[in-house]
């Protein structure tokens, strides 16, 4: 099935930019190290050094679109190199209606730091720290009737998240082989989303019917329900933030995030509160996170710090990261990672102790 | 704000009406008035460069495309940014609304979409406050707005050329005086009544700012400033808007492109 999709999809591309009105491309080359730092043993090591070459293609029509990102992807410390698709998809808006088909990603939820409703993409792991959206391969109908607008999905191919090298590894030495759900139509996800926009917030209802993304202890994928909601609301100068997130088939049965925005001048503060009712134990747990960046020198200079704490367990993460613009194509970034744990070292947040860390990357952009 | 308030900043008058016009008889709320009666467009399309200068001789380059439809009851608008290219595809859509009789005015409705997040977000009406400054240049929100004519007290100073063309000077006075730049001295051509230049003063009464508007053509019978430079003469920065691709009126902007969807998808170009 993901051959088939993904011939179609290269043909579709072929077609389609011989047919399009205007086309062009863009890409990023860019450069990253992480070099891990005290109190971690082993400071001072170079853990991920990585070279990255992405390419974007643009194609339009009369009422289509065609977008491809991908590249490949050269780590420098085992000279190992990958090539990655992280979306191609043809758009066709001939009116209130549209589809989207092909790799894509989406994101649900208004939260920015936990979200309890954004279950439609997996995630690529393989960075705790930086972990980042995976496209799917889907079918999107989206029914545009401004203020309201419905999407529908329809998820024909199994996609599983990227799990860390730790937690593959664990499966590995307990002789457990993840087995994703078997390809058929029967095996398919569908996914929905209803909005309204009006002036009093933005309004969102959500359902899911699909599998997780993370295997379980056995290694299998398991069904997954969600039906949730949010909502956005501006009051004065700032966005009050909610959702929540009922998950029938999950230990964790409920989950909210609430929260606010505040973007000021060059000012952005994010703050939220995230919680979940686990059903086994009926006991809560909740997390806090905070995101402050400031822009400064005209916009060249980024500063932002953004924390993390589980408010049980006590253990959490602090990132201070600073992006300097050389020029619009030329661009440093530098993040400093700290992992602190509380009094369970297994906790949350705790077991990544490990990965305190400074990472430096340079960007090429055209 | 509609399109053609917030970039164009002003302009047209037949030339008919203005023939009629006599300096000597007029007031500056007359002049203020006639240039804010004008008859404007219902949408607009246009690609705007902005050239942003900094006081050390660096310049920056953004291009938008800048879309907007006024409904009567609610002006439309969409801004997307196609370079540089860290963010392109970076999206506002801002739904604005008319100020009331009694001056009261309903908050704007405003989303932002970033690419990277792939979704919009609600955010507050603040993030475009008047007094702020339009997508890093020395314009504010409020210089690419229609302001209120209630809001200042109007002083005719008399006539003066500006490259070459005969102005009107109206002295503009706020009268809250909270913004930042409280009085303005516009330069009104008697000819067409298009605004040609803009001196800013600060609350202590020193100049601020200096807009001078050139490279004036008629698009479809509307007057349309092609380049607006903004001097900002404390911190010595300047930056000049280039409007390019300007259409007017044209079945071509489609109400469904001011939509979160629209924005979200990529559909405006």
């Amino acid at each position: 099935m993901r051959r088939i999709l993904v011939s179609f999809i290269a043909l579709t591309v072929s077609v389609f930019c011989l047919g399009a009105a205007d086309a062009y491309l863009s890409g990023e080359t860019s450069l990253g190290m992480v070099v891990s730092v005290p109190p971690v043993e082993d400071a001072g090591t170079i853990t991920h050094a990585v070279i990255s070459q992405t390419l974007e293609l643009h194609a339009y029509g009369d009422f289509t679109a065609l977008y491809v990102n991908g590249g490949f992807r050269l780590n420098a410390k085992d000279s190992t190199m990958d090539l990655f698709l992280s979306e191609a998809y043809a758009d066709f808006y001939p009116g209130k209606f549209s589809l989207r088909v092909g790799r894509q990603k989406a994101a649900w939820g208004v939260a920015e730091i936990s979200s309890a409703v954004d279950v439609i993409t997996p995630s690529d792991m393989s960075d705790p720290v930086n972990m980042t959206k995976m496209g799917i391969y889907a079918l999107k109908l989206s029914y545009d009737a401004f203020p309201l607008a419905f999407d529908v999905y329809w998820i024909p191919v199994f996609t599983p998240s990227v799990l860390p090298s730790s937690v593959l590894s664990m499966y590995s030495i307990y002789g457990i082989g993840l087995k994703e759900p078997e390809s058929g139509l029967k095996n398919g996800e569908f996914a929905a989303r209803a909005s309204a926009y009006t002036s009093a917030g933005d309004f969102m209802l959500y359902g899911y019917y699909g599998w997780e993304d993370t295997p379980s202890m056995t290694g299998e994928y398991d069904r997954l329900t969600m039906l949730g909601a949010s909502v956005a609301v501006p009051v004065g100068q700032i966005t009050l933030k909610g959702e929540f997130g009922w998950y029938p088939e999950r230990d964790a049965l409920l989950a909210g995030t609430v929260g606010l925005e505040w973007i000021k001048d060059d000012f952005n503060l994010i703050a939220e509160v995230y919680g979940e009712w686990n059903k086994e134990n009926g006991e809560f747990s909740t997390q806090a996170g905070a995101f402050a960046s400031y822009d400064c020198l005209d916009g060249d200079l980024s500063l932002s710090l953004s924390g993390i704490v589980e408010l049980k367990e006590l253990d959490g993460a602090v990132v201070f990261g600073t992006k300097y613009n050389l020029s619009d194509e030329l661009k440093l970034s530098a993040e400093a990672v700290y992992v602190f744990e509380g009094p369970e070292e297994t906790g949350t947040y705790g077991v990544y102790k490990n990965l305190d860390c400074a990472r430096f990357s340079a960007s090429y952009s055209f | 704000m509609s399109m053609r308030k917030k970039i164009i900043l002003v302009l047209f008058l037949s030339m008919a009406v203005i023939s009629l016009v006599h300096a000597g008889e007029l007031t500056g709320l007359d002049v203020i008035r006639m240039a804010h009666d004008v008859p404007e467009p219902d949408s607009s399309s246009v690609v705007a460069t902005l050239l942003i200068h900094s006081k050390k001789g660096n310049e920056k380059t953004r291009q938008v495309i800048m879309k907007s439809k006024d409904y009567g009851d609610v002006t439309k608008e969409v801004i997307v940014f196609t370079s540089p290219k860290d963010v392109a595809g970076v999206g506002y859509l801002m739904f604005d609304y008319p100020e009331a009789e009694d001056g009261t005015k309903k908050d704007s409705d405003n989303w932002l979409y970033m690419p990277a997040l792939k979704k919009s977000k609600r955010i507050a009406a603040s993030g475009t406050d008047a007094g702020e400054n339009f997508m890093g240049t020395d314009f504010t929100y409020e210089d690419m707005g229609e302001r209120a004519i209630s809001k200042d007290n109007y002083t005719m100073l008399g006539k003066q050329d500006v490259d070459g063309v005969s102005c009107y000077m109206v002295k503009c006075e706020s009268i809250e005086r909270t913004e930042n730049d409280p009085v303005r001295i516009v330069f009104i051509g008697v000819e067409d009544l298009i605004l040609r230049k803009c001196e800013f003063y600060d609350r202590h009464g020193a100049l601020h700012r200096v807009l001078t508007c050139s490279d004036i053509e008629y698009i479809d019978g509307y007057a349309c400033t092609k380049v607006m430079k903004m001097e900002n003469v404390q911190s010595g920065t300047w930056s000049m808007i280039t409007m390019s691709d300007v259409v007017y009126n044209t079945a071509a902007i489609d109400d469904n492109i001011f939509t979160v969807n629209a924005l979200e998808q990529g559909r405006i170009r």
